[in-house]
């Protein structure tokens, strides 16, 4: 089991002159090297939360610890320096270059020059930008590129902890979707623990190892996208999710989780296509549909068949939530 | 007449330097001690906005009294001479240095500034490495400004006594001798000019990132 990189206790703001707390009597654990998303309608705290853990807003009560250390131990800038941050807005320098943006957290370590432009071309590999842009300023790309820069500037220091404030907000839902899947290729590559706002469902639940339900200041639910599907603690989170939206089911489960074994009686007709076994439900139905087919191979990365899929394995379960979760160590 | 007013600058060489040098200096002096108060007090009208309202105001209002009118008013408290032109042309060239100032400060974006913060820069490198850079093209404009308005007023300072090429105009009037007034009006307009050049290349310069 892994440690955890965040521990929120009992954490409240009230601004001031404000009649109640943005963030009431919070308490949330972080596993070190997961995905956090804290979901939320306009006004519900979300930003506030976030932006608590770097100190750009200080607590009115309660503490919070980065790997076990109080955060309030150390300097400001200098706890800032090992976490990312990454806003919708990018907050770009621009008057600086890509290249001057990214290096803005080595620079301040103090690094010399020939690493910190190796780490440039890293990163910007690393988030898919072309070397060519490296002299380019802020203003010269798009707004999916510069969501890109501003992610490589916040892994610069090569941070444990990224917090992100509905980086994607801006975007086209095309360009929107495969910084999503980038974004996630890189955190399981990584292993960095992510904390990522967002109003969006859908992104809560793609990105979200756990998914966290903030309302008026106080958290809902937090737990797993399965669980808050098939088991919302509340009505609000009942009403988020769209209670027990069949589709939003079948996009979260995976071919494998619901396939049968392969045995000699059952032999696949010759037309039944055939799924990944990481695929999602939704498009292993999807497949049959097109096909006219009522069953579908499950095929490993190998192309292997290692199952079977048929129209009555998509129906709901009955008592699903209490087999698929338990991933997660409740510590609310 | 051009012909003319170009043998009185050969054969009075001397005197003509010595003007030139003394219009130049009093006008760098009066951008320098500008500058140096008026760019501090515009980041902190930018920072406090406390301080904004009656600042600028005080300014302003300096800024719609004609800068003979600030002579004469002067006159009494300081004298004749170099010192009260100085003061004169210094008052002269703090508004638009302050007002610029103080915009291109305002103009930095809030998620600019939390970013920087937020990558743990303290308050010394941000005002370094991101709010002076980016007001930059803002400040020099102003600074542009201050100095044609304080090259041009110079001329004046010759009615107090503080020398420069506004005795040769002075003169020039006072004894309808329209070459020797041309003497001290050329090089005050191709100073003016040069000034003008000099700053919008360095705002051009400043300004790049906002013109790719
Ligand atoms: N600097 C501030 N001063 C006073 N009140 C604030 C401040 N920032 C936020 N608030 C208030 O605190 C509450 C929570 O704001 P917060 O920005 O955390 O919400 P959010 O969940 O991030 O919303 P959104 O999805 O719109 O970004 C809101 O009611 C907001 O008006
Ligand atoms: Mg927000």
């Amino acid at each position: 089991m892994n440690g955890l990189a965040l521990q929120f206790k009992g954490v409240s703001k009230l601004y001031p002159g404000a009649a109640d707390p943005a963030v009431r009597d919070v308490s949330l654990a972080v596993e070190e090297g997961s995905f956090v998303t804290l979901l939320g309608t306009s006004g519900s705290g979300k930003t506030t939360l976030l932006k608590m853990v770097n100190r750009i807003i200080e607590p009115t009560s309660g503490s919070i610890t980065l790997f076990g250390r109080d955060i309030r131990e150390r300097p400001a800038t200098e706890l800032r320096r090992g976490i990312g941050y990454v806003i919708q807005q990018t907050g770009l320098f621009p008057h600086m270059t890509v290249e001057q943006n990214i290096s803005t957290v080595p620079d301040i370590l103090g690094w010399d020059k020939s690493r910190v432009s190796a780490r440039v071309s890293e990163l910007m590999e690393l988030v898919r930008l072309p070397e060519d842009m490296r002299k380019r300023y802020p203003r010269q790309l798009s707004g999916g590129q510069q969501q890109r820069v501003g992610i490589a500037r916040a892994m610069a220091g090569d941070p444990k902890v990224l917090l992100m404030d509905e980086p994607f907000g801006a975007l086209d839902a095309i360009t929107r979707s495969s910084l999503q899947d980038e974004l996630l290729a890189i955190q399981r590559r990584l292993g960095r623990t992510v904390l990522f706002v967002t109003h969006d469902v859908s992104e809560a639940f793609k990105l979200g190892d756990r998914v966290v339900v903030m309302n008026g200041g106080v958290i809902e639910q937090a737990g797993t996208p399965l669980e808050l599907l098939t088991r919302p603690a509340t009505d609000f989170v009942r009403q988020l999710t769209g209670g027990d939206d069949l589709f939003q089911l079948l996009e979260l489960l995976k071919a494998e989780d619901r396939m049968l074994p392969l045995s000699a009686e059952s032999m696949l007709p010759e037309s039944a296509p055939s799924v990944q076994r990481t695929d999602s439900l939704k498009s292993a139905l999807e497949q049959m549909l097109r096909h006219g087919a009522s069953e579908a191979a499950v095929v490993n990365e190998q192309g292997e068949a290692v199952g079977r899929l048929t129209l009555d394995r998509l129906q709901p379960q009955p008592r699903e939530g209490g087999a698929d979760v338990g991933v997660f160590a409740e510590t609310l | 007449m051009v012909a003319e007013a170009y043998r009185y600058i050969t054969e009075n060489r001397e005197r003509f330097w010595e003007a030139v040098q003394t219009h130049v200096t009093i006008s760098l002096y009066a951008l320098l001690i500008a500058a140096a108060i008026c760019i501090p007090l515009g980041v902190l009208c930018a920072k406090y906005s406390r301080l904004t309202a009656p600042v600028m105001g005080l300014f302003n209002s300096l800024r719609v009294i004609p800068s003979l009118a600030v002579l004469v008013i002067l006159l009494p408290i300081l004298g004749t001479g170099f010192t009260p032109a100085l003061a004169a042309l210094t008052l002269l060239a703090c508004p638009p240095i302050l007002i610029n100032t103080y915009l291109g400060f305002r103009k930095v974006e809030p998620s600019v500034r939390e970013a920087a913060s937020a990558m743990g820069m303290g308050a010394g490198r941000l005002l370094r490495r991101v709010e002076l850079p980016l007001a930059a093209p803002l400040m020099i404009s102003g600074l542009k400004t201050a100095a044609v308005e304080v090259v041009a007023s110079a001329t004046l300072a010759a009615f107090i006594g503080g020398g420069g090429l506004g005795t040769f105009i002075i003169n020039g009037l006072g004894l309808y001798n329209f070459p020797m007034l041309l003497v001290g009006a050329l090089p005050v307009a191709a100073l003016a000019v040069l000034m003008e050049l000099v700053l919008s290349g360095l705002e051009r310069y400043a300004s790049k990132f906002q013109r790719i």
